[in-house]
This record gives C-alpha cells, sequence and structure tokens, in this order.
C-alpha cells in the first residue's frame, strides 16, 4: 500500500531492478527479500522514458531454480527464529514482482500506453509516491490496458489500485466516481463484473 | 418542479439513432435529467445545415447490457448506481422532429419562417430544450392579430395564437370536465375580441361567460361582459334569473311559435324520443297548416277528437300525433315561447354582430335544460345561416363581405352525432361555412360522439386532459405523427394544461393556459380599473385570502 508508512519506507532509494523485460510484463526483482510494495502499486523505471506499471504478482522462492525450498520450522517458535537460525536463506531466496506496463513520461507528458522501446534490464525500480500516482491517475485511460492485460486476477489488481491509491486521495470520492466511470464504459457489456469491482472499490 | 438545466445550460443529450417516422432517439448527457424532462417539452436540434424543432413524446430507460434489464444486478451500493448512471444505464428520449431551419447566422435567413420536417439530423447533433427565441420564432410574438394563449411547458416564454388564421376555420377545445375548458375558451374568445377579427356569438349554457364565471375551487372570475363592457352584449333567455346574478341583460330573447320548423324539431328527436314516424307527421303538418302556422295549430288542437280528426286527415294513425302533441307541448311550456307573437331575437343578434358587439347569450334557468339548449341555439344558428349565405352571395357584387362570426357552442356532441350531424345546420356549418364566413368554435367533451367527418373539418384543436381511448383517438384522427401524440395527450396534467395542434399552428405544442382570474391576468388583457387596483393594493398588503 502506497501511505505514508511506505513512502517512509521506500523514500528515493530503488526497491529492486529489472530482470525480465517485455512490451507489456516486467518482472522486477527486489534488493530485500520480502520488501515489495502490495499488489496494485504503481511502479517506476528507466531513466529518460520513465515506464509506469502495476504490481499485478510478489513471488518469493528458491534463486536456484533446480533446489527446491524445504521445510525448517518444525522447531522453531516462530518464523523469526528460523530466518535467525537460517542466515543463509537471505541469500538463497528472493521475493521479485510481476507488473503490467501502463504507461510511460516522455517530456513530462505521461501518457496511458505501451512504450515503443521496454526497459532495460537491470533498470532501478522505484515506488511512486502518492504524489506521482495522483499525477498519474488524472485520467483513467490506463484501466484500459490494465483490463486488456491476460490476468486471470487482473480484477483484484484492479480493486487494490483504486482502493489503495485513489482511497488514499485528498478528495477520494470524485476521483473513484470518474475511475468507476471509465471502467463502466470499459466493462458495459459485462455488469456483473463491473459491480463486483465497484462494489469492491467503495468498501 | 421545472428544468435546472435551464439554469446553467439548455443542453439535454445527443442524438443516437432514429427514424423521420418513429422519431429521434436522443441519449441524456446527464442522467440525473431523465425525471425532470417531461413529455410534450419543446427542443430544438442542432443538425450540421439545419436546425430542427421538435416535441418529446417518449421517455425510457436505456441499458448497456441486458442483465441489468433481467434485474439480475442488485446493488444498493450507492457508489455503484453512481457509477452506473450515465454509463451503463442512462434515460433516452424519443423527439418527434416537427420543423425546421436553416442554422445559419445570416440575418436574411434568420427571419425565414421554419418549414415542416422532412429530414433529420445527423447523429451526434445536439438536443437541447427550446429558448425563448426559438418559441418565438416558431409560434410569433404577440401583435394586433397574434394573441398569447398560454406557456410552453416548463418555460417561461409567450406561446402566441395567430388568431386571424384561426377564426377562418372551425376549432375545437376538448376535455374532461373539469380540466380547464372554459377557461380555455374564455381566452380564446378574448383573443378574438382583441384581435377583432370576428364577431363571436356565444351560446352559454351554463351562464359562465357573460357576467361571471367560478373557478373549481369556487373563486369568482370576471365573465366578458366585465371586461369589456362596450364590446360585449349580453342576451338573455331568463331576465329574472340574469338579475338574480346581478346583470341586467341588453336584450331578453322571445321566439314566436311560428319561428320553429322541422329542422328544429328533427334535431330534438333523441331528446324527445320521437320516432320516425312522428317525424314524418311534422312534416306532413307543416305541409298541411303552412310553414309559419303548423306549429301554433297543431298545439291548439284540444281534446283527443280534434286531433283524430286531423290523423284521419293526414292518414296518421292518431296514437303517433297524440304523443306528438305531448311531447311538443314541452316546448309549448318555455317561457321564451311567445304564444301570441313573433319577435325578432335572431335579427336583433345578427344587427349586435355586424356592429361589431360580440353576444352572449344566458339561458338562464334552463342552464341543465338540454332541449331549450339545442331548440334555441339550432333555432338561432339556422336563421344566421340563412342570412350569411344570403349576405355572402351580395357581397360578391359589392365586393364587402360580411363580419366573420364565430359561433361557440358547448356540449357540442348533441349536435354533431353521427346521427343528426348531416341534418343539422351545425353539420352544414362544420362543413362549408368558412366561404360564408361563419366557423364554430366547438367546446366538448365527448369529442368521440361527434362525426368523424365534421372532426377531421376542425382547423385547430385544443385538447385538455382526455382518459377515454375513443376520445383520444377521435381528437387525434388525421393528424400527422398522432401515434406520438397519444402519449403527450393521456399525461397533460388535469389542470391548466392543454395540447394545441392543427391549422393555425406551424406544429402541435403543450400549453400552460394563461393565468385567468387574478387582478393581474384581467391586467395583462389591457384593462385596468380601479376596483382592479384595490385588489391587487389588498393582495398586497394582506396576502391572498
Amino acid at each position: 500500500m502506497i501511505n505514508k508508512n511506505q513512502e517512509e519506507k521506500y523514500p528515493k532509494s530503488p526497491i529492486g531492478e529489472v530482470i525480465e523485460t517485455s512490451a507489456f510484463n516486467l518482472t522486477i526483482q527486489c534488493h530485500k527479500l520480502y520488501e515489495s510494495p502490495a499488489i496494485g502499486s504503481l511502479i517506476k523505471c528507466g531513466t529518460e522514458t520513465i515506464v509506469y506499471s502495476v504490481i499485478s504478482n510478489i513471488k518469493t522462492q528458491s534463486l536456484d531454480t533446480t533446489r527446491t525450498t524445504i521445510a525448517l520450522a518444525q522447531n522453531a517458535f516462530s518464523v523469526e527464529d528460523v530466518y535467525q537460525e537460517n542466515p543463509q536463506l537471505q541469500n538463497l531466496l528472493s521475493t521479485s514482482l510481476n507488473t503490467i506496463v501502463v504507461g510511460y513520461k516522455q517530456n513530462t507528458h505521461i501518457n496511458h500506453e505501451i512504450p515503443s522501446i521496454p526497459p532495460k534490464i537491470h533498470d532501478l525500480t522505484y515506488c511512486c509516491t502518492l504524489e506521482e500516482t495522483l499525477e498519474f491517475s488524472q485520467t483513467f485511460g490506463f484501466l484500459r490496458i490494465l483490463r486488456s492485460s491476460n490476468n486471470a486476477h487482473i480484477d483484484d489488481v484492479i480493486v487494490s489500485f483504486l482502493r489503495s491509491t485513489l482511497g488514499n486521495s485528498k478528495n477520494p470520492s470524485q476521483l473513484l466516481l470518474r475511475a468507476g466511470q471509465e471502467l463502466a464504459r470499459l466493462l458495459k457489456d459485462d455488469t456483473q463484473r463491473l459491480t463486483q469491482i465497484l462494489e469492491r472499490v467503495s468498501l | 418542479m421545472t428544468m435546472n438545466i435551464d439554469n446553467n445550460e439548455s443542453s439535454l443529450g445527443i442524438v443516437i439513432s432514429g427514424s423521420l417516422s418513429e422519431g429521434i432517439r436522443v441519449r441524456l448527457t446527464n442522467p440525473t435529467t431523465v425525471e425532470l424532462v417531461k413529455v410534450g417539452t419543446f427542443v430544438s436540434i442542432n443538425g450540421e445545415n439545419l436546425k430542427f424543432f421538435g416535441v418529446i413524446t417518449d421517455i425510457s430507460l436505456g441499458a448497456s447490457d441486458h442483465n441489468i434489464e433481467y434485474g439480475s444486478i442488485e446493488s444498493s451500493n450507492t457508489f455503484v448506481k453512481e457509477v452506473m448512471s450515465g454509463t451503463t444505464t442512462f434515460g433516452e428520449i424519443i423527439v418527434h422532429p416537427m420543423l425546421t431551419l436553416y442554422n445559419t447566422e445570416d440575418i436574411d435567413t434568420a427571419f425565414e419562417k421554419p418549414l415542416p420536417a422532412k429530414t433529420i439530423p445527423n447523429h451526434f447533433a445536439k438536443v437541447s430544450s427550446a429558448t425563448e427565441q426559438d418559441i418565438e420564432r416558431v409560434f410569433g410574438s404577440e401583435s394586433d392579430n397574434v394573441f398569447w394563449v398560454g406557456h410552453p411547458l416548463d418555460m417561461e416564454s409567450k406561446l402566441c395564437l395567430n388568431i386571424k388564421e384561426l377564426v377562418t376555420r372551425t376549432n375545437g377545445v376538448f376535455g374532461k370536465s373539469g380540466t380547464g375548458k372554459t377557461f380555455l375558451t374564455r381566452l380564446l374568445l378574448i383573443g378574438i375580441l382583441q384581435s377583432d377579427s370576428a364577431s363571436n356569438l356565444i351560446f352559454d349554457m351554463a351562464n359562465e361567460y357573460g357576467w361571471r364565471g367560478y373557478s373549481e375551487n369556487i373563486n369568482e372570475v370576471k365573465g366578458l361582459k366585465q371586461l369589456f363592457p362596450s364590446k360585449v352584449a349580453v342576451f338573455s333567455l331568463d331576465e329574472t334569473n340574469s338579475k338574480k346574478r346581478g346583470l341586467t341583460p341588453d336584450y331578453v330573447v322571445k321566439f314566436g311559435l311560428e319561428e320553429i320548423e322541422y329542422g328544429d324539431i328533427a334535431i330534438l328527436k333523441d331528446l324527445l324520443n320521437l320516432t320516425d314516424l312522428a317525424l314524418d307527421a311534422v312534416y306532413v303538418l307543416e305541409h298541411h297548416y303552412g310553414r309559419k302556422n303548423w306549429l301554433k295549430m297543431f298545439l291548439s288542437l284540444q281534446g283527443r277528437d280534434s286531433i283524430s280528426n286531423i290523423a284521419e286527415k293526414l292518414n296518421f294513425h292518431e296514437g303517433t300525433l297524440i304523443s306528438l302533441h305531448n311531447r311538443l307541448s314541452r316546448i309549448h311550456r318555455f317561457n321564451f315561447i311567445d304564444k301570441t307573437q313573433s319577435h325578432q331575437s335572431v335579427e336583433k343578434i345578427l344587427e349586435y354582430l355586424q356592429r361589431g358587439i360580440h353576444v352572449v347569450l344566458e339561458f338562464g334557468r334552463y342552464e341543465h335544460n338540454a332541449l331549450a339548449y339545442i331548440l334555441v341555439t339550432n333555432l338561432i344558428t339556422r336563421r344566421i345561416h340563412q342570412k350569411y349565405v344570403e349576405l355572402t352571395e351580395t357581397s360578391f357584387t359589392k365586393n364587402k363581405k360580411p363580419k366573420p362570426i364565430v359561433i361557440t357552442i358547448e356540449e357540442a356532441h348533441r349536435f354533431l352525432t353521427p346521427s343528426i350531424a348531416p341534418k343539422t345546420i351545425f353539420g352544414t356549418i362544420a362543413r362549408e361555412m368558412r366561404k360564408y364566413n361563419v366557423t364554430l368554435l366547438i367546446v366538448d367533451q365527448r369529442p368521440s360522439s361527434i362525426d368523424g367527418e365534421i372532426m377531421s373539418q376542425i382547423g385547430t384543436k385544443f385538447a385538455c386532459l382526455l382518459d377515454n381511448e375513443k376520445d383520444v383517438d377521435a381528437v387525434l384522427t388525421g393528424v400527422h405523427g398522432s401515434r406520438k401524440l397519444r402519449s403527450v395527450l393521456a399525461s397533460l396534467d388535469s389542470k391548466q394544461q392543454a395540447l394545441i395542434f392543427g391549422h393555425s399552428l406551424p406544429m402541435p405544442v403543450v400549453i400552460k393556459t394563461r393565468e385567468y382570474g387574478t387582478p393581474e391576468s384581467y391586467r395583462s388583457f389591457g384593462i385596468s380599473n380601479k376596483q382592479d387596483q384595490i385588489e391587487i393594493d389588498r393582495e398586497e398588503l394582506f396576502g391572498e385570502n
């Protein structure tokens, strides 16, 4: 969630770097185990062209895919004990993010489109502040890109994005209404799905 | 409630589909306006080259997804409703285009009269509620021959009627009892009076037009004589009754028995319950005794024997003549029928009318007596008809036409039912008297009972609320796009609203009838006197009582 705590947690230092890139999706490996923004958060990477993407999945797994993780907490009192007793885990495991590219910024102008050239591998990735997210969400054309991604759980990603980012703005009801109207236009022939999203956003 | 869309901008929505025959579908831009839009409202559509004027004939709700129609979406969540209204759910109106104008700022074409719509606007053309200028451009503004009759629905602008055009045809005011027919008629009569385009002859069955009338909440309203004393003469059939109501009639109308003819009895066939045979007998009696004396002679027969004698002589059954005698003596008993001498009532009426004085004929105590009403109305009108045919025919040589007359009849269906309309003088006037400068103003609550041929001759129709299907059909027959006007007609308010369409208007329009009965309303006719001023002052001081 992007809120005060999160801004303090990810001030200006990068949260990770791009390890897999395409025009539509990025994979980002976090620099620190388990230290990732929440699903639905807006992140950015790139220098000349800043590419924005929304986190659609967070994975933590063994770095070496040939070696599976085994259960270690048999005799431990808590999960923290396990990590304390096995400091090597910090280097054997890694947290990565899947994101959906939703737009880019060039010469201070934000476009809700796929960038013509995807970011480079190892591009540093930053979590967007609330101001940046709101600047990006002045219009809601990016919802079209989110909705057309082939992610099975995209509705949850949209709900998380709207609830966490716009919900924390100064004037949430106006922004949420506009976002909702954009969604209603996109989902005009599937009101069942629309209602489910809207009901969850307004909670 | 008036439309708040008037405040900032009058834009209603955009054209999304439609046809000339079915009307234009317009999607409302602001979904909340759907409850504020009313059927019958006058709107304009800005096409690329043409500006269209039309009337809202239907309002509906639309949805982009069928699930909404099937009711499978149920959400009490206000946010969901807020988002959906205007996006997946929306309001639609059907606008029936009536007139077109070139959409131009050019001064030369700006004053052109609108033409009937023969095409429709493009997709996405902007639809707005009509402005005051639109109304003026289509219906004209108040002037000598153009009379302000009311306001278009939910608008302040004045809707005007061309009275000169109006009086050239027979017109009709229709509506259920208590919907404001009499008030509307009064306004039309004042319009005719003020424009001086015709003389009014009003058969005032319920004594409402002459001296004073009453509104539904028993407030007294002024009659024509009080407002225009020098231009209106009140004739009365019943002097005592008129005096009781505080009015001295200008003339007391009486008729001699010799003025009654076969045609006058024929129209009373149903009321007197006469058989065809009895009517034949009237015809034969008239032939036998002579046109002037037949009724006098026949009614003077005393006793069964004398009637039997005449029956035998004329080859009629005795019983027929006896029952005819009984029934005709009802006419004999009316006070306004003078058994002894003849009178010049009709000549007097004609004289007044020719001088441009408007005549109100009060029926006094006969107000609920259909027999007296129909007898007198027919008697007078028949004679006026004769006179006018003569006058018009001689006028061809003198090149001076007689002053047009508008005859106002209430309960018109009694004269104009299909069975008797062809026989009565009213049928003739409705059909052809336009040529002779006599037209009718028909006021009625059962238009379905009026002969279809006559209904189709009516120039301008003023329809207040009508419920009965047959009545609605009767009023709308022969009107282009009548199916769409039906919903407009059925949704009129029960008071002070009317749908006007026909000859003297470029397009149908729903109006809120002009106010009548308050001191301000009298002043708006250009009448002001001390008493009015006192009433206004009193209202201002103490409020309305």
